[in-house]
């Protein structure tokens, strides 16, 4: 068992252990992937509804009467 | 086994579990079947009277391959034990843990009213409705009510696959026509013989999860028949817009033609029965379908963005 022990300490590589929340670098790497993923989809959405919002508005405040 | 060994396998599983990648929850979008969903939606854009300004356009395109997308994400939420023991499936992002269920359902669900709300608010709400009408048929309609339960699970079922041109065409004009309607027939009468060409080389799978498909419980025989019954009607409805005027003698000849070829494929695989070939020509009928699908669509899609639609004489507007 001892033994056991010691090759499957040997075999884990530093860089990979968990930290004292139990989250290894990998999760992390996979948790910023996927905020990052969210804000590029924030900004589309957000461009989006400005397009939207001067395509709808754009007309009728050029034509609007002073 | 020791305590490190079993804290290193604890953290591997929970790492499966702790959130996929950014790719697994596109995996749960189908994007193959989102592509096919974008482009009927794109033509039905295109092709209806009318005009929309391009950004509303795209932002239609948008909420339906999210819809659609949504709807996809759902069925895996919904169907992961039998996914699970399917070939086919079995690598989808549920079944291999890279995703925990309720991700996927809390994930499908926020798209689908977001969708709904963006067609709505940035479109308009008949687009909206129809594409509410989609996603709730494909979910409780197909895949909580007819999937496990009959064998006309894919002939109904197909409706919410053949929105899609309906719901482009109501985006432009804010209304359903005879026309639209003719669109999603296209797609309603093209699903069975498409399906149930796949189920015949794949019928273990389905018998394996007890889902009813035609050839499990009607027999390889019976499905080959019902086969080339609809590719009939198929066939005929893809004559209908050139009937009805709003399609011209290119696509005419183009469904005409790829329509004879479609009738001799599922002629093929009746003739076939259970012969050593009959895999290869059920698998045949598979992928042409997609390809004749696409063809339809596409040649619709040119005539009408190139000017090309002349009423043939004596019939349509």
């Amino acid at each position: 068992m001892e033994g056991e022990e010691k090759k499957s300490e040997g075999e884990t590589n530093p860089s990979e252990r968990p930290d004292a929340s139990g989250w290894t670098p990998e999760l992390y790497a996979r948790r910023k992937a996927r905020a990052k993923a969210m804000a590029w989809v924030l900004v589309a959405m957000i461009a989006l509804f400005f397009l939207v919002t001067v395509v709808k508005l754009g007309g009728n405040i050029a034509e609007r009467s002073i | 086994m020791s305590d490190l060994t079993a804290t290193n396998e604890r953290l591997e599983a929970e790492a499966r579990h702790n959130g996929g990648s950014a790719r697994d929850y596109f995996e749960l979008l189908k994007p193959r079947v989102m592509s096919l969903v974008i482009f009927t939606g794109l033509v039905g854009i295109v092709v209806a009277p009318g005009s929309i300004h391009p950004v509303i356009a795209f932002t239609a395109l948008l909420c339906i391959a999210v819809g659609a997308g949504a709807s996809g994400a759902l069925n895996m939420w919904y169907d992961a034990d039998i996914d699970a023991e399917m070939s086919r499936t079995s690598s989808r992002p549920i079944p291999e843990g890279r995703i925990e269920p309720g991700e996927a359902l809390g994930f499908g669900a926020t798209l689908s009213v977001g969708s709904v709300l963006a067609m709505g608010v940035m479109v308009n709400w008949t687009a909206a409705a129809l594409l509410a009408l989609t996603i709730g048929f494909y979910l409780f309609v197909y895949t909580m009510w007819l999937k496990r339960s009959t064998p006309q699970n894919i002939v109904i079922g197909g409706a919410a696959g053949a929105f899609p041109p309906m719901i482009g065409w109501a985006a432009v004009t804010g209304s359903v026509s005879l026309e639209s309607i003719t669109l999603f027939l296209i797609i309603f009468m093209w699903t069975p013989p498409h399906f149930w060409a796949l189920a015949l080389y794949r019928a273990g799978d389905y018998e394996k999860v007890s889902v009813p498909m035609l050839p499990v419980v009607a027999g390889k025989r019976e499905t080959r028949k019902q086969i080339l019954i609809y590719s009939v009607l198929l066939v005929a409805t893809t004559l209908a817009p050139v009937v009805l005027g709003f399609a011209g003698l290119v696509y005419g000849a183009v469904a005409l033609a790829a329509g004879i070829f479609f009738l001799v494929l599922a002629a093929r695989i009746w003739a076939e029965g259970d012969g050593e070939k009959a895999d290869g020509r059920a698998k045949a009928l598979f992928g042409f379908s997609i390809l004749y699908l696409f063809l339809l669509f596409a040649t619709l899609l040119v005539e009408h963005a190139a000017g090309l639609t002349f009423a043939v004489p004596g019939l349509g507007a």
